[in-house]
């Protein structure tokens, strides 16, 4: 007998449930995007329990006919396209037809729904897929859908939904990004009995992202308005000072879609690069029209991802969008000298960083004579130039990055056996057959992500500690960097960087020695968040206790603090509250304790930081001393490399001593 | 215009007007002191924040006015010789200045585009000897906020009311208040203005500690200070400041009277176990029995420190970063000194044994 058969429509539906319908979050995505496609200018969602045992979505839309309101279930039923080639102009939120199909399977579905010509209205309620009810209802113009006891039929899924506080937050992130692109309309969301999110639908975005961001964003924005054949690009960047740790708070919208897409956040990084600290990622809200047929958004069911038919195109457009928007800010002053950026498509972000060290270094003269190194440092810089801009590296980038998540600039992360089978992990200047793909790449150390770092740094094992014990000091250049010399390699050290790893590793032993003390705030310090922010600094108040940060509730979305753990009495705390607290978010699941400690040893580690300083052999030695002695003496603590290594068949070959 | 004017009042005049000469500014003429020639001849700098006029005198061959940029006219001056100072504009805005064997010619700029100060009307000021206020400042300024977050608390609070004049700091931390009252030396109408800390700063230096009146008027978002010979017109800062005395707590569960200059010694020595490294570390206070042990226990090394205290109410432990102690301390000139400690979390306050000429509050830190 055979074994394929076809599946009855319900399982199907439950199938295809499981790519549109993850969590509460996306069901709230799929009903709000149907009433934005209905005309709606007042949205307004309820939600209990995270979403998970109640929802309802009520809008004033255009509501359903009573000969519609039960085809509306079915699966491919759509009333936004008609034929395949209609793909190709979608202006909808919705076009695939399954979402209502595809809730309904999972889940306990009353639809109430009216047309404006009809008298009175249709109540359908559906559950697990099949239709259990369906009369004339009395109400309003508009739809209203209320959705109860999600995976209540698979759970599979109910397993993996997270606390309720959790998934409240994803609720109130999407909605509240949904929200900024449609200023138009008036999103409401009551979360158990409070409101957690309200925009005004007055049409003016900046007072939409008043009301999702608050006030300090609010007042930091720059607006963006850029226009050429194929895009048109509005919205806002924030200035530096609104800038944080992860990219939460950017929103990119394709058509007032929100989407992922990592081409735009390169170009946007890239034109901010010399605006903002490196680690820091600034606000970004922009809409950018396109011509639907240039964009592919059927990728897939969640519709998060798009394809563009031209990614290069998109980088110059977003580039140009963000950078005329930041040059027009009066407050930035005298760009760094490489910030030539606006010709060429040159990427600024660490490599260009690089250049511009180098530069003010040599002002100061080197104070050894290294008169070779000079040539080599000078030869790995022009051909790190000629590679970036002979090659159109914008699109490659994020590919390249996937590929190998490994240093720029001809550094590569080295991994190399050792006597005793250990790796050592110290970056080196690589030999030129190889490099190519990576020389294309040019600043992946920014992009490089904690997480990558610490892998890294779990990868460094004793052997290659021995490095600071089998060498000779040659000496100190530029004030910056010590060279030493191996066997047979030549070792550069960032005298900043490894000072830094060493000041990190104390702090983090006397931390774990030691609890912070809590300094009492006399003046509370008010602290504007996002709804997903506020909800997560109440459920995890205890972890934020602990780090000597209590706060109580301060109304909608803002928070006031009490105490601040005491570290540095010029810190910022605001600002340190912020960094801690997005960092703890963005650690995605693991041991919440630790991140917080991680957080911690950050926020200290900042406030202690070591100028240039020239080092007397008898200092340099007892800097190896200590770093050889440390668990990860091979990057700072924020990920940069500390330990450089040239090869000595690599100098071998620069020289053409051998070919 | 043509000048002769001896080179010690040159650069006292320079001295004070470069106060408000802005140094970081795209706009040259902003760089640059305004010399106008009359009677005297009046100085101006403005950085549109700040700005200083101070008369000197001199013999106005010629009246007229220029602008010399700052740091170049007053280096010159302060290297001439101790003698008489010739000034005087040639064709194109150059500038000689000349003084015995030396000669210069220096390049001006048309005072055309100079910005003027905000006008003011000199009535209703406030009058106050220079060395109270000066006093006053220095006992306040060192608790106004780096924050700018809270852009108000980056100034003091000026509040005069009924013959007092109050000015309260407050950071995050503390909060540093003072007042003077005198029927004889301050009059004027009763108002509440917010200067920012730089400004007090400066004034603070400008002014010397005499027996002198100075007058202070505001209008509108400008303060203006009148010290005779010279005058200082500044922004202020717009918006409500805290309410101080809401702040300051009415009751206390502990109370010791100490020796200022004994307390501050104790503190001082305390604090150098914390080191720049060792910045998280408190000094914690054990109150009890007439005694106060100060310790400090850091990873650089240990402290005890014990001084005699009348004491009342109940013991206590807690802890404090020592800066803002010895901050409060150092201004302090009576010789005793109450603190009234609320609870480990809860503010403490320094005060005169009699009086309310200051009140210091500092909050603790837990563990
Ligand atoms: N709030 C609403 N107001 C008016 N019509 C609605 C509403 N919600 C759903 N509909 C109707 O029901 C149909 C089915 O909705 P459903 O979300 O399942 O599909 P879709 O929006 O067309 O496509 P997609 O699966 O991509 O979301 C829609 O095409 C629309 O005609
Ligand atoms: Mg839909």
């Amino acid at each position: 007998m055979g074994n394929i058969i076809i599946l009855d429509e319900n399982t199907a539906n439950k199938i295809a449930a499981g790519e549109v319908v993850e969590r509460p979050a996306s069901v709230i995505k799929e009903l709000v995007e149907n009433s934005i496609d209905a005309g709606a200018n007042n949205i307004s969602v309820e939600i209990r329990n995270g979403g998970i045992s109640f929802i309802r979505i009520t809008d004033n839309g255009c509501g359903i006919s009573e000969d519609d309101a039960e085809l509306a279930f079915e699966r491919h039923a759509t009333s936004k396209i008609r034929r395949a080639d209609d793909l190709e102009s979608i202006t909808s939120m919705g076009f695939r037809g399954e979402a209502l199909a595809s809730i309904a399977a999972v889940s306990s579905v009353t639809l109430m729904t009216r047309v404006k010509d009809s008298v009175q209205g249709i109540s359908v309620t559906v559950k697990g897929g099949c239709i259990t009810d369906l009369s004339p209802a009395g109400c309003p113009v508009g739809t209203s859908i209320t959705v109860k006891e999600l995976f209540f039929n698979t759970p599979a899924r109910y397993k993996f939904l997270k606390k309720d506080t959790t998934e409240a937050g994803y609720i109130i992130d999407i909605l509240s990004r949904i929200a900024l692109s449609h200023p138009e309309i008036s999103f409401t969301l009551v979360n158990t009995g409070s409101r957690v999110l309200h925009t005004p639908g007055n049409g003016d975005l900046k007072s939409t992202v008043f009301s999702v961001y608050g006030a300090e964003t609010a007042r930091h924005l720059l607006e963006v308005d850029y226009r050429d054949e194929q895009f048109r690009i509005k919205g806002f960047v924030g200035k530096a000072e609104i800038a944080r740790s992860n990219r939460n708070h950017q929103s990119i919208y394709i058509n007032k879609r929100y989407i992922r897409n990592k081409t735009i956040t390169s170009a946007i990084d890239t034109a901010f690069s010399t605006f903002i600290m490196k680690g820091r990622y600034p606000f970004v809200l922009l809409d950018i029209e396109v011509n639907p047929s240039n964009v592919d958004v059927n990728v897939h069911p969640s519709k998060m991802e798009v394809k563009f038919s031209n990614d290069q195109e998109v980088f110059r457009a977003v580039y140009h969008a963000v950078n005329n928007a930041l040059l027009s800010q009066s407050s930035v002053r005298t760009l760094p000298d490489t910030a030539k950026s606006g010709d060429s498509f040159r990427f600024t972000g660490s490599s260009g960083a690089h250049a511009s060290d180098k530069r003010h270094e040599r002002k100061e003269g080197p104070s050894y004579s290294q008169q070779e190194f000079e040539w080599v440092r000078n030869e790995l810089h022009k051909k790190r130039e000629a590679a970036i801009s002979g090659n159109s590296v914008n699109a490659a980038r994020d590919m390249v990055r996937n590929e190998s998540d490994r240093g720029a600039d001809n550094v590569l992360l080295q991994k190399e056996s050792d006597a005793d089978g250990a790796r050592t992990n110290v970056y080196s200047v690589e030999d030129e057959s190889r490099n190519d793909p990576v020389v294309a790449e040019p600043s992946p150390k920014a992009d490089i992500s904690d997480t990558e770092n610490e892998a890294r740094e779990a990868d460094s094992s004793a052997a290659g500690r021995e490095i600071f014990k089998n060498t000779r000091i040659i000496g100190q250049a530029f004030s910056t960097y010590i060279l030493l010399e191996g066997e047979d390699e030549l070792y550069l050290l960032d005298q900043h960087a490894a000072h830094e790893r060493i000041r990190y590793e104390e702090l983090k032993k006397s931390f774990e020695k030691d609890q912070p003390f809590t300094q009492m705030l006399l003046s509370v310090i008010h602290v504007d968040l996002t709804s997903s922010e506020y909800q997560f600094a109440l459920s995890e108040s205890e972890l934020f206790e602990r780090l000597g940060f209590s706060f109580e509730s301060f109304g909608t979305n803002s928070i006031i603090l009490r105490s601040a753990p005491f570290i540095d009495d010029g810190a910022d705390i605001r600002k340190g509250f912020l960094d801690i607290l997005n960092f703890v978010m963005s650690g995605s699941s693991g041991d919440k304790r630790a991140i917080t400690d991680e957080a911690l040893f950050r926020m200290a580690c900042r406030s202690s930081v070591m100028a240039h300083k020239k080092l007397d052999p008898r200092e340099i030695e007892a800097l190896l001393q200590s770093l050889s002695s440390l668990e990860n003496p091979f990057t700072c603590p924020h990920g940069r490399p500390a330990v450089l290594k040239l090869r000595r068949y690599e100098l071998e070959k620069l020289f053409k001593r051998i070919v | 215009m043509k000048i002769i004017c001896s080179k010690e009042n040159l650069l006292d005049g320079i001295n004070i007007v470069q106060k408000a000469v802005s140094t970081k500014t795209t706009l040259p003429i902003l760089e640059g002191i305004l010399i106008e020639a009359d009677e005297r001849i009046k100085m101006t700098g403005n950085d549109l924040e700040i700005g200083i006029e101070c008369y000197v005198d001199a013999d106005i061959k010629r009246p007229g006015s220029i602008v010399l940029n700052s740091k170049m006219f007053g280096d010159i001056v302060r290297r001439l010789p101790d003698s008489e100072v010739l000034i005087e504009v040639k064709e194109n805005d150059s500038v000689i200045i000349e003084c015995e064997n030396s000669l210069f010619e220096i390049k001006g700029i048309s005072s055309e585009g100079f910005p003027s100060l905000p006008s003011i009307e000199k009535e209703e000021g406030i009058r106050i000897s220079k060395k109270i206020l000066k006093d006053m400042i220095k006992q306040t300024i060192f608790a106004v906020s780096i924050d700018e977050n809270r852009p108000i608390l980056t100034g003091s609070l000026f509040e005069y009311k009924s013959g007092k004049l109050t000015i309260v700091s407050i950071d995050g931390y503390r909060l540093a208040m003072r007042c003077f009252f005198s029927e004889n030396t301050a009059e004027g109408i009763d108002r509440s203005l917010v200067i920012p800390g730089k400004t007090l700063n400066e004034i603070a230096k400008i002014i010397q500690p005499v027996d002198e009146d100075i007058y202070i008027y505001a209008a509108g978002n400008q303060i203006l200070f009148d010290m005779g010979n010279c005058i200082m017109t500044s922004r202020l800062l717009e918006g409500e400041y805290l309410n101080y005395m809401g702040i300051i707590p009415s009751e206390h569960e502990t109370k010791i009277t100490v020796n200022t200059k004994d307390l501050l010694a104790c503190f001082e020595r305390a604090s150098l176990v914390i080191t720049n490294e060792e910045r998280r570390y408190p000094v914690k206070l054990d109150i009890s029995d007439d005694l106060v042990i100060i310790t400090a226990n850091t990873e650089a090394g240990n402290v005890r420190e014990e001084i005699r205290a009348e004491m009342e109410g109940k013991k206590l432990d807690i802890s404090f970063n020592h800066r803002y102690f010895i901050e409060a301390l150092r201004v302090i000139d009576n010789e005793m000194v109450d603190i009234f400690f609320t609870t480990n979390i809860g503010p403490c306050t320094i005060k005169p044994m009699q009086g309310n000429d200051f009140a210091y509050l500092i909050l603790p830190i837990r563990k």
